[in-house]
């Protein structure tokens, strides 16, 4: 299994992690190790990670997943617990608790996946199998490999055409080698043709770095992200990249319910709508937008091509929320240069 | 109301101000020459409504104001029931400044709306 893996990649996650037993990227490789089946492998890096970073959701739901994959429903069961109490809104948490729920703790069955909210459902799709009633043996391409075919394919209702969907998309994508395919539920092409926002990004994934960026910088963001939740009432801190995915973030407990993904997004399109709006009125390039609202203040800032969203109670101070982050722009950009 | 944007238009760096509604027409208007106030009322309606939709999420949420700090002017609206009172300043203006003067004739405008 081991030898599958990209190990250039392994090996320098491993040594992110080693070098800096600190770095946020624990959750990363943990997940690499648990895809792979390496549970016990993966707790270690988790229980390691969590020690310096007891706040980790990402962390916790792989070790969560973990647990369950060597069948310690308790432990799991009390990870999920600690990641709802602090984020009730937690769609892979919950799901994962409601497959312990299940007789067999596995993933719920295809009516309950077209229940699941649209882009909530993070787990890459296992192995499908599909018989076509009538066809007496499914026909796969030459280069799909042999683990890809099913020697005893289950039944699955073939009016199901989601599931059916979703399976042939995944037989395709291996069988061209293409990076994975995902179906898209109607609901959720939809809702991004109504909205215009891409449907919510996979959570524990989006909330990783780039592959590209450097690990320390990354670090260096969150310390600096950290700072500006340091100030009173401020209560979330969260850099987001052009397209509206969270680059790092930095959350105080009372933000409980905050989802990063959306909130990530939104900023980022009403930061783009308000900047296009303001060159149309040849007022410039925004550089700051102030949004007042009865229960926050939230203050989008421009960081070179990033967008730097803080909220803030609504009572807080302005002036001194406003300084601060105009500190932590200079010093992300300089980071970044 | 032209009393009302004409005392906010006093305030040094204020380059104009503006009453809309919240589907960005404009109710009053005193704004100088060089800005366009059909499509600030427009562009401003359509950031009000996009951060309204954005914020809500389902829920009911009230937006008191909003501040568009740009490299050649400021954009500042509040919101009221039925109206938005727009300021549009210079760089480097006393936003602090606007920001009490549109409060205090935002009440005023409401009282009369």
């Amino acid at each position: 299994m081991l030898s599958e893996m990209p190990s250039d990649g392994v090996k320098k996650f491993s040594d992110q992690v080693v070098d800096d037993p600190s770095s946020l990227l624990f959750g990363s490789l943990a997940d690499f190790y648990r895809e792979n089946g390496l549970y016990q492998e993966a707790i270690n890096i988790c229980l390691t990670g969590l020690e310096s970073h007891p706040d980790n959701i990402e962390g916790r739901l792989v070790l969560a997943q973990c647990y369950k994959g060597i069948n310690d429903i308790e432990q799991a069961r009390a990870e999920l617990t600690k990641i709802l109490s602090v984020r009730p809104e937690n769609s892979l948490a919950k799901k994962v608790l409601a497959e312990l729920d299940r007789p067999d703790h596995s993933e719920p069955k295809s009516p309950e996946i077209a229940a699941i909210p649209a882009g909530e459902d993070s787990t890459p799709p296992e192995k499908i199998e599909i018989e076509i009633p009538g066809a007496e043996e499914p026909r796969a391409p030459e280069n799909i490999s042999e683990a890809a075919i099913p020697a005893e394919p289950a039944l699955v209702d073939p009016a199901d055409f989601h599931q059916g969907a979703q399976a042939m998309m995944a037989l395709a994508a291996e069988a061209t080698e293409k990076p994975k395919m995902e179906f898209v539920p109607p609901e959720t092409a939809a809702e991004t043709a109504l909205t215009g926002i891409p449907a919510e990004p996979t959570p524990g994934k989006t909330a990783k770095p780039p592959e590209e960026a450097d690990p320390k910088t990354m670090n260096a963001y969150g310390r600096i992200l950290n700072e500006i939740i340091q100030t009173p009432q401020v209560f979330a801190s969260l850099l987001v990249d052009e397209s509206g995915y969270p680059v790092a973030g930095a959350f105080a407990p009372q933000s409980a319910g905050v989802d990063e993904e959306s909130s990530g997004a939104l900023s980022s399109l009403v930061f783009s709508t308000a900047s296009e709006a303001m060159q149309k009125v040849k007022l410039g390039e925004l550089e700051r937008a102030v949004i007042d609202t009865r229960n926050e203040k939230i203050f989008l800032s421009r960081v070179g091509g990033q967008v730097l969203m803080v909220t803030a109670e609504s009572s807080a101070k302005t002036g001194l929320v406003a300084v601060n982050i105009k500190r932590a722009i200079e010093r992300i950009k300089n980071l970044s240069t | 109301m032209k009393n009302i944007l004409n005392q906010i238009n006093d305030i040094p760096g204020v380059r104009g101000s503006l009453v809309i509604d919240k589907e960005g027409l404009v109710i009053a208007s005193n704004i100088m020459s060089g800005l366009e106030e059909r499509t600030i009322s427009a562009m401003v309606a359509s950031i009000f409504n996009q951060v309204v939709k954005s914020l809500a999420r389902g829920q009911e949420e009230q937006i008191y104001g909003v501040q568009l700090l740009a490299s050649e002017g400021n954009i500042i609206f509040l919101c009221a029931q039925h109206c938005i009172l727009i300021v549009i300043t210079e760089t480097g203006s006393n936003i602090g400044l606007v920001s009490i003067k549109m409060k205090a004739s935002l009440e005023r405008l409401m009282d009369m709306l």
